[in-house]
This record gives structure tokens, sequence and C-alpha cells, in this order.
């Protein structure tokens, strides 16, 4: 759980701060439970810049892995490097099935350090500072409590859906969405 | 008595006074309802009849940490928002069915107010949106949002399809990535009254029209299982 500080005037500073550690994947058409990923690296406040590396990298890969000819990549940016590396596991997580292989390719952006774009760093306008274990600890058991309820709302929800289908009301209310989204597709 | 007013009277005797089933109350548009106050710590359970590529909020206004579900026709979890005080979730549906949410509390001592808001989808966000989320009971076509309500995935196993729905909301652009190549176009959708006509244009210039019985509700033997809202990545 976070708590943000407010430690200078709001006009004088950006409201938002930058946020911009990237790293990009990316798969081959001919290798698709491959894929290639750059190092973390800071590409500073641009907007740009995780686009452009982007399209780097899948110019990189046609030259370098001629093997698939055509490469599709996602860059994912991130406001510190702990969350980067957090993203790319979480990514990983979601892909076990892929095989995932670290390159050099940084576009010619520098390496993210530790340092880079922490959001304790980001400027004097916003100080975000993480709270002890005990906030943490109250958040997962709202979670686990939040959870268990919609664990249980869940054994029912099909069966309610299933019985209101049933109703006259509700086959009435379906009958007419259906006809006037054709009445709709005749108006165009 | 005449006929028509006996009629009615049996209607009435017949509707409970609450539209509750299984403990659900039914939510509408633009009606708000009142959760009373409970000692059990259970979630209160609302369903809903909505439309294929409708854009759907729900806003919770409580206290304290509280998180609202909503689960498709066949009873799967679609998505969840949680907060403190104010929940809103924000959902495309990919049927014209049932759904059902939930609204759980971790002090459900305390009333709370929860409201819908839909927009009408045209035929295109309809038809875009359906079975979104959903993979088809062999297995072969998985769908998911990219960015909900504009953009889509769909992934075969030997490639994939994205769809985009234009400002205009009655076209949709389509890339398709195959082992055979790359092609795109734009898909328009119109209705006769009956069948649904599809017409795609190139970029050659080239037009297809194909024609088909429009199908919004969910079906176990086309939708499948569910299998995530959200593209992975």
């Amino acid at each position: 759980m976070y708590r943000v500080l407010l430690a200078a005037s709001l006009a004088a500073f950006p409201t938002v701060a930058s946020a911009k550690v990237v790293f990009c994947n990316a798969t081959g058409r001919a290798v698709p439970n491959v894929r290639y990923y750059t190092p973390f690296v800071d590409i500073g406040s641009s907007d740009t810049a995780s686009l452009d590396l982007g399209r780097a990298f899948e110019a990189y890969l046609r030259t370098t892995h001629p093997e698939g000819d055509s490469w599709d990549a996602h860059c994912d940016a991130e406001p510190s490097l702990s969350r980067s590396e957090s993203r790319l596991d979480w990514f990983k997580y979601n892909n076990k099935d892929a095989q995932w292989i670290p390159t050099d390719f940084t576009g010619g952006f520098p390496k993210a350090t530790s340092a880079s774009r922490d959001a304790d760093a980001s400027g004097p306008y916003l100080t975000v500072k993480k709270d002890t274990g005990s906030a943490d600890a109250a958040k997962a058991l709202n979670e686990a409590i939040l959870k268990a309820q919609r664990d249980g709302a869940a054994a029912l929800a099909r069966r309610i859906a299933e019985t209101a289908r049933t109703k006259a009301e509700t086959q009435a209310q379906l009958a007419k969405f259906f006809t006037e989204l054709k009445k709709r597709g005749r108006a165009q | 008595m005449r006929p028509f007013i006996a009629l009615a009277l049996l209607a009435a005797l017949a509707q409970p006074a609450s539209a509750q089933l299984m403990g659900a109350t039914e939510l509408k548009i633009a009606t708000p309802v009142k959760g009373a106050p409970s000692s059990k710590p259970v979630a209160d359970i609302y369903y809903l009849v909505g439309e294929s590529g409708a854009k759907e909020t729900y806003t919770l206004a409580g206290k304290g940490p509280a998180s609202l579900t909503l689960f498709g026709p066949d009873g799967s979890e679609i998505l969840t928002a949680s907060g403190s005080g104010s929940v809103s979730l924000e959902v495309v549906l990919p049927f014209t069915d049932v759904f059902t949410i939930a609204v759980a509390r971790k002090s459900t001592a305390a009333p709370y107010s929860l409201s819908r808001k839909a927009t009408v989808p045209t035929l295109a966000e309809a038809e875009m949106a359906g079975g979104i989320g959903y993979e088809s009971k062999d297995g072969k076509r998985a769908q998911c949002w990219i960015i909900p309500g504009v953009k889509a995935r769909v992934t075969y196993p030997k490639g994939k399809e994205e769809f985009t729905l234009a400002a205009d909301r009655d076209t949709v652009t389509f890339v398709s990535f195959a082992p055979r190549g790359t092609s795109s176009g734009d898909a328009s959708f119109t209705s006769d009254g009956e069948m649904v006509r599809r017409a795609v244009r190139y970029p050659d210039g080239k037009v297809k029209d194909v024609s088909y019985e429009p199908r919004y509700p969910y079906d176990p033997q086309e939708d499948g299982r569910f299998t995530g809202y959200l593209c992975k990545q």
C-alpha cells in the first residue's frame, strides 16, 4: 500500500512523474514459442521512444534471427526498474510454455539501474513511500475477505443466470434487444 | 369482471412483490438499488440482462473495502474491481444474455448503493464483442480485448487477427496474420431485419459479402470456456 505525500507546489511541477523504464519482447511468426527480450533500458521522459525501441528491436531480430521473417514486438514502460522486473516476471509466468531468451539489444538507450526513474527519485513534487508491513498485511486480509465472498457468489452465479433466463420478462427483454439491434443495422 | 382485469389480477398475484430470484435482485439501467446492512459476511448478488457490445459501468457507493465482480451467463468470473468507498467496474459485454454481479464488502453492516449505466451498441459493436473472453469448445479460436470496446484479438492455432473499431462505430478494420501472409480490410455490418450482412472491403477495392443468421446469447457449444477478458499481452 502506498502513501503519497505532497511536498511542493502543484503549479511548479508536472502532476505526474515521468515513468519510463522499458523493455521489449518479441516473437517471430516462424518461432511462436520463443520470446526474445531486451535488457531494461531508461528512455527518459520520451513518449515515443518506446515505439521506436520496439520497431528497432523488430529490425534487429530480422537481421540477427532470419528464421523468423516477421517479428511482432511489444514494449512495456514502467516507473522503475523493480516494476519493470516484476512485469517481466508476470509475462513469463503467464507464458510458461514460451522459451524466454534475453538479448543485448538496447537500441542505444542506457541500461536502467536500480536508481533509474525510481518513484522515490522522480521529482520534488511527489514522494511515494511504501508503508510498513502491517499495512500490506491489512490489505491482504481485506483482499482475502472480499475474495471469499466472491467465491461464494461464483458458486451461485450460473444457477441464477440460468434461472433468470427462463423468466418470461427476461426472454421478452432479450428478444427486444435482438429486434432493436437488427433495426439499428438496417438504419445504417 | 372484464377478462383483461381478471388476467391482470392473476398476473399480479403470480408475481412476487420484489424482483428477487434465488436471493438475487435485478439491476436495471439508471435504476440504482440500495443495499441493506447485513450481519452475514456474504456477497450480495444481482443479475442483469445486457447486450453484446454494450459498454456497461457499475458503480458501488459505500464505505470501506469492497469489490464488484461480473460473472458471465456460464458462471465464469469475467472481471472484478476493488477499492475503498466508491468502486467502479467498466466492461463490454460479450453476449446478449443474463449476467450476474457480486458486491463483496469487508463491512457488510453499512448500507450502499449500486448503479448501472450502459451504452446502446451498434451492430458492428455487437458483432465485434461477441464471445470475447472465451475460447471455442474445440480450442481453435480464443478471443480477448487488447483495448476493451476498441481493439480485440482472435488467436488461431496458426495465426491471429486483430480488429479495431473505427470512430464511426459502424466499421471494423482488421489485420490478419497467417502463415501465408498478412492481409487487412474493413468490415461493415448491416441487417435486412433477419440476416446480418458483413461486407469486407480489401485494399485492392474488392468487396466480399457474407450473410448469416446473427447469434448473441452464450452458447456452450460455440463459445466454450472463459479464458480471459484482457489479452495477456
